[in-house]
């Protein structure tokens, strides 16, 4: 076990650093705009950078990191997708759009700017209350996963570790708005891509280069998820080529459209700012999801060449990883990177819950808009109270907070992406075509994780539809119901006026 | 086998070096174009 006392200094002047980017966001921070989209004045590295730390929580590196022990190597797959679609595409494709539309429309908000759009309080309101009931039961898993690891490696109970990250992340954040969301986050970015990238030198480097490891790990043979070896893509239509594909195109679309990522679009200075995050973001994914996955495959070879028994849950795949074979400056530097994954998801998933209850829901959608600061007061009310909600929650979590989080990246994917295209490329999309496929979209998405997919439904209603269908990711249904939804609805309906066309679409060419 | 890999995991492996050097490639080579749209639209 590593020394508790050294973690704890460490911690403290890293909480420091953190507090004082708080205090810094707090002298920029004005009004609304500051404190929802950072003024719209960020440049390259911070938005790229907040971008992936964002995206990238403890749950990806150490949780995935751990299914690559599973399923081996073939999980590349992901980290080739996150960095293909969830970086190049969602900057080129939906950045520059989002950022000039969400200018033009004074968007503040991701349901805001879909709302802006299509004229409408109820997509604002409903929008908002979907992202507050899923991400807040999002945010209490990533704390949950980080304080087992603190745990596990340094023996501080569960409920402190809970109790001190809430507090120190509620600091900066209600400090400093997106401001110090950001920057923390950049900061936070660093420490990963550093602690995470040396891991897979050191792994190779113990294991003679890449190709040597390679070569030994398929050396191990087949396993039960990669039964042509772990080297190896599955054999289409077999039941872990189900598992790997809906994995990794359920993470890998999905992200198109969550909204703590989306908002990074908008807090963008100028165009320049989101091509230049092309690259920056791309290298940070791979430094970080590349890097993870390789290593967790290759742990296969690391246990048994240290004869370490492989932990029976995929989770504590890493954590054993790290706590046997490096040295203990490592295992500090890593646990900071981990720490770092988690606080920056978990601040801007309060942020963007935050907003969504007071500004989306209470603000814009009852109470009809409030003035100035006082709608700016609503939403940091409203963000404390959803911190609050996350740490009772974390602490003492009913079984429906886990499934809300299962579902949570397929419900928020489901309601949005459909949506988000039609707000930003299809001019005859409806507002009476957007509710329905934000509606319709998310109720297939329920309906497919209650009675059909396995995982899920064999618990919720003790259903079992066989394989391959049982396996197929919601995502899958959810998405393509919203689209046709969209497409369908809208056709059926009355055009938009062609005025607030033209104003929403200025700039755009 | 290719580099230890199947071919479609080595697939996987050689596009995330490809996807790399596109984004450096997108997003550091000199545009002039861009910085003109870009003024154009600071006032909107």
């Amino acid at each position: 076990m590593a020394d508790t006392v050294t973690f704890v200094i460490m911690l403290v002047a890293f909480s420091a650093v953190m507090i004082y980017i708080g205090y810094r966001g707090y002298k920029a921070t004005k009004g609304a705009t500051d404190w929802l989209v950072a003024g719209r004045r960020v440049g390259a590295w911070v938005v790229a950078l907040s971008y992936g730390a964002t995206f990238i929580s403890a749950v990806a590196i150490i949780g995935f990191g751990g299914q690559a022990q599973v399923f081996g190597l073939q999980l590349l797959w992901l980290s080739t997708l996150v960095i293909i679609v969830g970086v190049i595409i969602a900057f080129i494709v939906f950045g520059y759009r989002t950022r000039i539309m969400s200018k033009t429309l004074d968007a503040l908000t991701f349901p805001e700017l879909i709302a802006k759009r299509f004229n409408s309080r109820f997509i604002q309101g409903f929008g908002g209350a979907v992202i507050a009931i899923f991400l807040i039961a999002y945010t209490a898993a990533v704390f949950k996963a980080t304080a087992s690891l603190v745990q596990v490696t340094f023996g501080i109970s569960y409920e402190t570790s809970i109790i001190v990250f809430t507090v120190i992340v509620a600091a900066y954040l209600l400090l400093g708005g997106l401001f110090a969301v950001m920057w923390t986050d950049s900061i936070q970015g660093l420490i990963m891509v550093v602690g995470i990238g040396l891991l897979l030198a050191m792994v190779w480097a113990s294991l003679g280069g890449v190709i040597p490891a390679n070569e030994a790990l398929a050396a191990l043979g087949p396993a039960k998820y990669a039964p042509n070896g772990l080297t190896s893509a599955s054999s289409f239509g077999s039941v872990s080529f189900m598992l790997v594909t809906s994995l990794i195109f359920g993470v890998g679309i999905g992200a198109l459209a969550q909204p703590q990522l989306a908002i990074r679009f908008m807090t963008a200075k100028n165009d320049k700012v989101l091509r230049q995050g092309v690259p920056i973001g791309a290298v940070f994914m791979f430094l970080t999801v590349y890097v993870a996955f390789t290593v967790g495959a290759l742990s296969n070879v690391m246990f048994k060449n240290n004869g370490i028994a492989i932990p029976t849950s995929a989770d504590l795949v890493i954590p054993t990883l790290i706590n046997s074979l490096f040295p203990s400056w490592f295992v500090f530097l890593f646990l900071f990177a981990i720490l770092s994954a988690s606080m920056s998801t978990a601040s801007s998933l309060f942020h963007v819950s935050g907003s969504a209850v007071g500004r989306d829901l209470y603000d814009k959608a009852w109470k009809k808009g409030l003035a100035g600061q006082k709608s700016m007061s609503v939403t940091k009310i409203a963000t404390l109270v959803v911190i609050a909600a996350t740490l009772v929650l974390s602490l003492y979590p009913p079984d429906a907070v886990a499934y809300l989080c299962t579902f949570a990246y397929g419900a928020i994917g489901a309601t949005f992406l459909a949506p988000f295209v039609a707000t930003l490329y299809w001019k005859r999309a409806t507002r009476l075509g957007i509710i329905a496929s934000m509606v319709g979209g998310l109720a297939a998405t329920l309906l497919w994780y209650t009675f059909v997919y396995s995982k899920t439904a064999s618990v919720i209603t003790h259903t079992n539809v066989a394989p391959p269908l049982g396996l197929l990711d919601p995502l899958f249904i959810g998405i393509p119901v919203s689209f046709i939804l969209v497409i369908i609805v809208s056709l059926m309906t009355k055009q938009p006026e062609e005025e607030h066309i033209a104003r929403a679409f200025t700039g755009i060419s | 086998m290719i580099w230890g890999m199947d071919v479609w995991v080595f697939t996987a492996f050689i596009l995330t070096y490809i996807a790399i050097i596109f984004s450096l490639i997108y997003g550091l080579w000199p545009r002039k174009e861009q910085e003109e749209k870009e003024g154009l639209n600071e006032g909107g």
